[in-house]
């Protein structure tokens, strides 16, 4: 596997999608490339960033006062 | 203008939907609200697009038959009401000092590291451009399935893919100095 095909997989590749053959391509290639694995490290931070910091968590006022609308049937 | 609950009342016969709409909400305003945020990024257009989300869900609720697919059914009313929100932003020009407004998400315990890379991810996802932030925002943020990604898009499973894909793409090119700050720091 090049450089270019494991950037092209590495969605498939993260999302478990690729078959048994290309993922051992895909770890082989990784192992021997430093470059790749800065990139597919730097991707799962990214994928990381985003579970565990990415949701908005309203606070209890906020909450209340968007409830409210709704339950009045404020139209926005 | 008779409230939600009374008009689903008179549609019915029934008084119990106002507990289902608290449980429908109380269950997913967390997720409706950063598909909308993250979005639309600017709150009052969020708490609009939340609210409107819910209302339609509600006076809508008979079309929702697996109570374990509302996640995404309100997902899907989300990102349809963000995207009319930003296209009649296009038709409104917004003062510039009212974008962005944050969200006050933080505790004061959260760690520095935590919060440099949270604050990084808010400005770079703000960045993107829509398609791709909304498909962050639904498999990364929100954790949907790739289908249900495809489904709410209303776009292929493929096209849904290249997406995610590229977003992830361009937030590791922008978030690339946050990364060898922490690396440094690390």
């Amino acid at each position: 596997m090049t450089c270019d095909e494991l950037a092209e997989g590495l969605t498939d590749f993260l999302e478990g999608q690729l078959s048994r053959s290309e993922t051992d391509a895909a770890l082989a290639h990784l192992a021997g490339c430093p470059n790749c694995e800065t990139v597919l490290a730097q991707t799962q931070a990214v994928i990381d960033a985003g579970r565990l910091h990415g949701r908005v968590r309203l606070n209890t006022e906020h909450r209340a006062g968007l409830l409210a609308s709704i339950l009045d049937g404020d139209s926005p | 203008m008779p409230s939600v609950t009374q008009r689903r009342t008179d549609d019915s016969g029934t008084d119990d939907h106002a507990a289902d709409l608290v449980a429908l909400f109380e269950a997913h305003v967390d997720g409706v609200y950063t598909v909308a945020y993250r979005i639309v990024w600017n709150r009052a257009d969020a708490d609009d697009v939340a609210q409107a989300t819910f209302l339609k869900a509600f006076l809508n609720l008979e079309r929702l038959r697996d109570r374990d697919r509302a996640r995404a059914w309100l997902y899907r009313i989300a990102y349809r009401e963000a995207i009319s929100v930003i296209r009649r932003r296009r038709d409104t020009p917004v003062d510039p000092a009212d974008l962005p407004e944050p969200v006050d998400i933080w505790t004061p315990e959260a760690a520095v590291e935590a919060r440099q890379l949270a604050m990084a991810l808010d400005e770079a996802v703000g960045q993107l451009p829509v398609s791709l932030r909304a498909a962050f925002v639904l498999r990364d943020i929100e954790g949907l399935p790739m289908a249900d990604v495809a489904a709410t898009l209303d776009i292929g499973g493929s096209a849904a893919k290249m997406r995610v894909h590229r977003a992830r793409a361009q937030l590791r090119t922008i978030l690339q100095e946050v990364f060898d700050d922490l690396r440094r720091a690390g």
